[in-house]
């Protein structure tokens, strides 16, 4: 077996490519970690995400003047897709930081902690998925093939969540303040995207220049049994496929100085 | 099986390190402010930077046992960094072929919540062990490091000599062709410095080249065929084990 120990960011990212079990797994033990030594483990993230939705969906379809039986089903699912953009960009800034000791200790490419990334969020984003699946029984949505666009949806949020963390993951090595920037710039989107409001003719330039919208949209219509708008699939796409371009483009040009500034 | 025999080439190497002394040499606010201005905003327009390691020409191949040896702060723990790759060379180059494995510091890839067979299970994934081996593999690590029941334990509960003798068993356990050994090895007792050579022959055997720091002679003699003495970041010996102590010790009485 004959391998060089200093892959080029491209070498890098294909090796990274081929080791998708391994980032699956990684993924996997990040959702165990974060609950070690807890009694329900994962389902807290369940159950604390179904309290905010129901308080939020509450209190504010009342202020918003609402049907409950429309606007609760709305939030958990819009909820379970933006806490997957939420964590992107709050802990995308910290991905190579929070591997420090594996980085130091073996050598896989860097690439596979973006992959991890990805996956842990879209594990987690599954986990939040069942506080709808509950709503779902209370109030049921129209049940069609509308439903199945989930899944290129999915591909969409992957592609974002990889391309998210590899590019904040270098720029946030390096600059720590990116990390704070990022947070801050999280709670902005979370207000002005339509996720505990929704979209009206008054407030529809607010979202349809915001690309996060689109990116919501592609995810929580199809659950909803409604098919996203052709825009909201290209502005989606456009988005994660961009979002994962800049950050190759990062990746290459900054993987050599991961190391000397961990 | 082997398309070649592994080999460490660095050739006029220096390594810079990037200090942050203040928050805005790693603050992107600071950064823009200082490109926009030209420059000139505050004192620290200039990352400070700290050269590690300089002009630094080594060719490592199989079967060499390299010590490294010098006083603390001569660059010991960069050159380890430089040697697996991990730190890429300001200026000069480098070139590495084969497999590694790394123990640069205690507990660094190992997870303290999960126990020691746990640990065991991770690394041989990470080490990206062929699955059919893993059986043979974990027996071979629980075998050596004769935890006893602490092997179910959490890693946190682990002493720093157990802590070692876990890590040391996991990165010797499967053959690989360079291994970088940082001086956490010697929390170690003697009984299992000695258990931790014979292991090694074994290592040495699948022609591997190990790199080890240390600054316990005794180690340098069971270990290394070779010894790099570094002063300041620069290597001042490269050759026979004993000499290079010679001259390392004679330097040390001489300040």
């Amino acid at each position: 077996m004959l391998e060089s120990r200093m892959p080029t960011g491209l070498t890098d990212l294909w090796q990274g490519l081929k080791r998708l079990p391994l980032a699956y797994w990684l993924a996997s033990k990040d959702m165990k970690g974060r609950y070690a030594r807890t009694v329900i483990g994962p389902f807290w993230s369940v159950l604390s995400n179904a309290i905010f939705v129901l308080v939020l969906g509450l209190t504010y379809g009342a202020i918003f003047g609402q049907r409950v039986s429309e606007f609760l089903p709305y939030l958990a699912v819009s909820m379970a897709f933006w806490q997957f953009i939420n964590a992107c960009l709050n802990e995308g800034p910290m991905l190579f930081q929070r591997s420090q000791g594996l980085i130091m200790t073996y050598s896989l490419p860097l690439s596979v902690y973006a992959h991890r990334l990805a996956m842990d969020k879209l594990n987690m984003l599954l986990h939040f998925l069942a506080v709808y699946l509950v709503l779902c029984i209370v109030y049921p949505p129209h049940f069609n093939t509308q439903m199945f666009l989930v899944l290129p949806a999915f591909l969409i949020y992957y592609v974002f969540g990889v391309g998210a963390g590899l590019l904040l993951g270098v720029l946030g090595v390096r600059w720590r303040d990116v990390g704070q920037a990022m947070s801050s710039l999280a709670l902005l989107l979370f207000l002005i995207t339509p996720i505990f409001w929704v979209k009206t003719p008054q407030l529809a330039a607010v979202a349809d220049f915001n690309p996060f919208y689109h990116l919501l949209e592609v995810g929580r219509q199809p659950l909803r049994g409604m098919a996203p708008t052709n825009l909201n699939w290209i502005v989606a796409v456009c988005v994660s496929v961009g979002t994962l371009i800049s950050g190759a483009t990062a990746f290459v040009m900054g993987r050599r100085q991961v190391f000397y500034w961990l | 099986m082997k398309m070649s025999d592994p080999y460490i080439k660095a050739t006029k190497a220096f390594v810079r390190y990037p200090i942050a002394l203040t928050g805005g040499q790693q603050s992107a606010l600071a950064s823009t402010a200082r490109a926009l201005t030209g420059g000139r905003v505050g004192h620290n327009s200039a990352v400070t930077y700290i050269e590690s390691l300089r002009d630094v020409t080594l060719s490592l191949k199989a079967g060499d046992r390299l010590g490294l040896i010098g006083r603390n702060g001569a660059g010991k723990s960069t050159m380890l960094k430089l040697l697996s790759g991990l730190l890429p060379p300001a200026k000069g180059s480098i070139s590495i072929v084969g497999t590694r494995t790394n123990i640069l510091s205690l507990g660094a890839g190992m997870d303290g919540e999960e126990t020691g067979l746990q640990n065991i299970d991770h690394a041989c994934r990470l080490l990206e062990i062929p699955r059919s081996k893993w059986a043979s593999v974990k027996e071979d690590i629980v075998n050596f490091t004769e935890l006893g029941e602490f092997i179910a334990m959490p890693v946190r509960t682990y002493s720093a000599g157990m802590g070692m003798r876990l890590m040391f068993a996991m990165a010797t356990a499967y053959p690989r062709d360079i291994l970088i050994l940082d001086e956490v090895i010697g929390a170690g007792d003697a009984m299992f410095i000695e258990k931790a050579i014979a292991r090694m022959q074994r290592f040495i055997e699948h022609s591997s080249i190990l790199v080890l720091a240390t600054h316990d002679y005794q180690l340098i003699e069971a270990f290394c065929n070779r010894a790099l003495y570094i002063h300041r970041g620069a290597i001042v010996a490269d050759g026979d084990p004993a000499v290079a102590w010679k001259l390392y010790k004679q330097s040390e009485s001489g300040v």
